[in-house]
């Protein structure tokens, strides 16, 4: 197996236990951090950069394995999440190798259209389960706000995993 | 095989594991392995919490701290801090015996819990994680109350118990209805969630005949029919009343009693509907 191929997966392996760790301290210590009901998905933002960096098979895998792990820190039915995060995961991994990540614009954009591509996912695969639970509301538009502001900083903050695992040291 | 159509492979098999799993997991009637992680992840949940708990305090006891050398003599400041944290550990007695005396006030037996952990604001499916389960006698479907601010007012029900947490969902989730009665008019409506904690909850199904006997601020209460939830338990005030002109009945809009943002403490009810003085 060569470097890039290792490096690439402990990318994947380091970041998807980043978001596992998120998707407990999202429960507890940032539980409370809301902005009219609403707060940045960290989650999701770590998968991006995960996604992006490792591409579509590594990403959706990544996501599927961290959003089991919110199926079952959460009442959703099991596999909810798990399909959820590999969608966004696997559409943002599409963008490996094609896009220049640069520091503000394509981490916002990156994020933006993983935040679209999540609600999207949870309303059609809830209609498909009949959890009858998704609700687009406000607070959606306020997430989907929050998440970009916080996309640079998340991808400035995981660039070091990034570069200490990846060959080509960097995002592409 | 290309790498193209391995990578559309491993999507469609672990969208169709999803699936699946998603569609039969509440079905299945044995022990679920999601179940039993379940348990495992609770634990590291209520370590977070704990430690976090530490962290925040420290971190406002710095804070504090920083606030009196700025105001007062250095001499002094050993003395305020020291006054800060006697403050803290008053209001948090205050706080605590406010909820104890609610335990020892109320009729129905009440075991008191604390929020560990919360999914709701990015989260689809909102829920509450209390640090008590199945060994201190929970079980699924109890009714869950709140004291905040002198009010007592309905929280949720028990969605799934482990050995030490149990999981809420609240009223506010968009998949909760709740048998509703107007304290003061005796009417009786379904009352919906509305999918986030900040938004007012939905009566629905209240003739539209009552409407003159609907007023601002009028309390909505547990109707006790049908439910699992006890008769009488306070759940909102009236906060705007329409009457669709293509609907038979009254749309309520109901503020909640409790501000769910703000939630740390709750009691558990021996509900099944058994509340003696309460029918």
């Amino acid at each position: 197996m060569d470097g890039s191929r290792e490096g690439s997966r402990m990318v994947s392996l380091v970041l998807a236990g980043i978001a596992g760790v998120f998707a407990i301290l999202q429960t507890t210590w940032f539980a409370d951090w809301t902005l009219a009901g609403a707060r940045p998905d960290f989650v999701l933002i770590v998968l991006t950069v995960s996604a992006h960096s490792t591409g579509v098979q590594r990403g959706q895998i990544s996501g599927f394995v961290v959003g089991l792990l919110e199926d079952v820190l959460s009442i959703a039915p099991l596999g909810f999440y798990a399909v959820v995060r590999l969608f966004h995961s696997a559409v943002v991994g599409v963008t490996n190798g094609a896009v220049r990540v640069d520091s503000i614009l394509t981490p916002m954009l990156l994020v933006g259209l993983a935040t679209i591509i999540k609600q999207l996912a949870a309303a059609v695969f809830s209609t498909v389960i009949g959890a009858d639970e998704i609700v687009l509301s406000m607070s959606t538009v306020v997430e989907l706000g929050l998440n970009m502001v916080v996309a640079p900083v998340g991808f400035w903050a995981l660039r070091p995993v990034i570069r200490r695992f990846s060959p080509r040291g960097g995002f592409s | 095989m290309t790498a193209r159509r391995r990578t559309l492979l491993t999507t469609v098999a672990l969208v169709l594991i999803g699936l699946i799993s998603a569609l039969v997991g509440g079905d299945v009637d044995r022990l679920r392995p999601d179940e039993a992680v379940r348990g495992v992840f609770a634990g590291i949940q209520q370590g977070f919490a704990a430690i976090g708990q530490t962290v925040g305090n420290t971190v406002r006891s710095v804070g504090e701290l920083r606030r009196l050398r700025a105001d007062f003599l250095e001499d002094l400041e050993q003395y305020e801090r020291l006054e800060g944290t006697v403050e803290s550990l008053e209001r948090e007695n205050d706080r605590l015996r406010e909820q104890l005396g609610f335990a020892a006030r109320t009729e129905e037996p009440a075991l008191a819990a604390q929020i560990i952990a919360r999914e709701s604001a990015t989260g689809f499916f909102a829920s509450f994680t209390i640090n008590r389960g199945e060994r201190h006698g929970i079980e699924v479907d109890q009714a869950v109350i709140a004291f905040v601010g002198g009010e007592e007012g309905l929280v949720g029900r028990v969605e799934s118990v482990a050995g030490g947490t149990a999981v809420i969902v609240p009223v506010f989730a968009p998949g909760s209805y709740v048998g509703a009665r107007l304290e003061r008019s005796r009417h009786v409506g379904l009352l919906q969630g509305s999918g986030t904690a900040t938004d007012a909850l939905t009566l629905q199904y209240v003739p539209r005949d009552a409407r003159n006997e609907i007023r601002y601020g009028d309390l909505v209460v547990t109707s006790g029919l049908n439910s699992i939830f006890p008769s009488e338990i306070p759940i909102g005030r009236v906060l705007r009343v329409s009457a669709p002109s293509w609907d038979t009945s009254l749309v309520i809009e109901v503020e909640p009693v409790v501000d769910y943002s703000r939630l740390e403490y709750v009691f558990v009810l021996n509900a099944d509907g058994r509340q003696p003085g309460r029918q």
